[in-house]
């Protein structure tokens, strides 16, 4: 359980996260250019099912692709991480008392809000204009299951963050290589049962395979008890991978002080 | 020769700086779930569609990012000034490095080519390699002299991040770069024609699957066309942003 300072540490990270957004988007850059581009991206992908003349698969490319766009923001938080490095507070952060779990966990939770404002936004305007309708509830119930999609991809952003830390100079490539594995490996495109056994013991253990199947359950109003299991699959992935970033953030800033190998920039 | 000298100068740097090689492992990625999508719904008569649509979004991203940036990133690094001091005309070696930056995004064809083959099982058969090749030769000019203009409009902009990200999956929509433009709205359909990717994209498929391609001549001037008309545009504007730089004293990032 999170002691007294831990929570304060985790909200002062949390203000710094705020700032961050504010520092990255105005409101004007974040609605005509990010917005603008995600809408479009998941746009483009819905118009495939027009390509092979299905709106099942129109609806099932629009679904997937909304959850996709809520990773692809939350894997800013692979860059962010590392803006850490940059600031030159690693130092700090080991010399000090408090753990710095709580400062890595807090510090990127910027993205956990911008990718669900970016899914709602995405899902709301491209299924306006290839007129699609969502029963209401569905729809509620969809916005909630995105909250919680956003939630664990940003575990799993924070793990690879955690991998960066060690070498910021690939996070980008690790940003765009990691949103358009999940996009393969997640069901975003094709149910996972098309893929190679394998590789589906590997979707597996990734949140956002949950998280799609969830948003899938939840806007066709499926069965209660499977988008329960599924939000509890996501729920327990997500936590693997949230411990598996906090050990390996502990591990490298050990060796750091160890070997003195702590760098800026 | 100024142009040709900044053509080995942003080879020199693309080599020195593998990070600025992403596109080339996000290009076959994309091309997996572009096939994937289309092998699943047992349409692999539209493999082609899959095959060019992620070199064209390469093509175009590289326009829009890396080419886009090349001015104002020499700015934030002192360099834009020396370069205006030269005698060699700043846009003439802009162009040098866009072309550069741009042309190689053609290798991810190679790249999308092999992984049909290799994992889909999937090759193709090229029914006019003559019009792929002058396609992709008019598609490689009309990128370069389009991040020449995108360099210009990032020049000194305030936000050129808003800009950037706003040109870019708007555009592989409207420009009919995986699902052609007559299945977007009719509305939509005049926009297309002013950008060069949708008559790239749809002379690219033809070339690939096509015995006769209907105004093979006409289409190829339209990409020829647009990219003369970027490279007009961009030339005015970068003409007249460096002179305002000049004007006050902005051309160094002080």
């Amino acid at each position: 359980m999170p002691n007294r300072s831990s929570l304060l540490v985790m909200r002062a990270a949390l203000r710094v996260a705020w700032a961050d957004l504010g520092a990255v988007y105005t409101w004007r850059s974040w609605t005509l250019g990010w917005t603008v581009r995600v809408v479009a991206q998941v746009a483009f992908f819905a118009l495939i099912g027009r390509l092979l003349g299905s709106q099942d698969r129109v609806v099932f490319l629009l679904v997937g692709a909304t959850a996709l766009v809520v990773a692809m923001a939350n894997m800013n938080a692979v860059a962010s991480t590392t803006w850490e490095r940059r600031a030159g507070t690693l130092g700090l952060l080991v010399a000090s008392p408090q753990s710095p779990i709580p400062v890595f966990v807090g510090r990127s939770a910027q993205w956990i809000l911008d990718g669900f404002a970016t899914g709602v936004v995405s899902l709301g305007v491209v299924s306006f204009l290839l007129g699609i309708a969502w029963p209401v509830e569905s729809l509620v119930l969809g916005v909630i299951v995105l909250g919680a999609v956003s939630v664990g991809s940003y575990c799993f952003s924070l793990f690879l963050g955690s991998l960066v830390l060690r070498s910021p100079g690939l996070r980008t490539v690790v940003a765009s290589a990691g949103y358009l594995s999940l996009a393969i490996l997640c069901g975003v495109v094709v149910p996972t049962n098309f893929l190679p056994t394998p590789v589906v013991a590997i979707s597996l253990l990734l949140p956002l395979t949950h998280g799609v199947e969830a948003f899938r359950i939840a806007l066709a109003g499926g069965s209660g008890v499977a988008l329960g299991a599924s939000l509890g699959l996501l729920a327990v992935t997500s936590t693997l991978w949230l411990a598996g970033s906090s050990l390996l953030f502990r591990r490298y800033l050990e060796r750091g002080r160890t070997n003195g190998t702590l760098e800026f920039g | 020769m100024p142009y040709l000298a900044a053509v080995r100068l942003q080879w020199k740097r693309l080599i020195r700086e593998p990070g600025s090689l992403a596109d080339f492992i996000v290009a076959p990625l994309l091309a997996f779930l572009f096939f994937v999508i289309l092998a699943h719904a047992g349409r692999r008569d539209l493999f082609a569609y899959a095959l060019f649509a992620p070199v064209l979004i390469t093509v175009w991203s590289r326009s829009v990012y890396a080419a886009g940036e090349i001015l104002e990133a020499d700015r934030w690094t002192g360099v834009l000034e020396a370069m205006l001091a030269t005698p060699a005309h700043p846009l003439v070696v802009t162009l040098g490095r866009t072309t550069v930056v741009t042309a190689l995004a053609l290798v991810a064809l190679v790249e999308v080519w092999l992984l049909a083959w290799l994992v889909f099982g999937h090759t193709f058969a090229v029914a006019q390699p003559a019009l792929l090749i002058a396609t992709l030769a008019f598609t490689a000019f009309s990128a370069a002299t389009t991040g020449l203009l995108i360099a210009a409009l990032v020049l000194g902009a305030r936000d050129p991040r808003t800009f950037q990200n706003s040109i870019t999956y708007p555009f592989y929509v409207v420009g009919g770069v995986l699902v052609p433009v007559t299945y977007l709205p009719d509305w939509i359909q005049p926009l297309s024609n002013l950008i060069f990717l949708s008559w790239s994209s749809a002379l690219l498929r033809d070339s690939l699957v096509t015995e006769r391609v209907l105004d093979a001549g006409v289409r190829l001037l339209a990409i020829l066309g647009l990219g003369l008309a970027a490279l007009l545009i961009g030339w005015v504007v970068a003409d007249r942003r460096i002179a305002l730089l000049k004007r006050n004293g902005k051309v160094g990032h002080a």
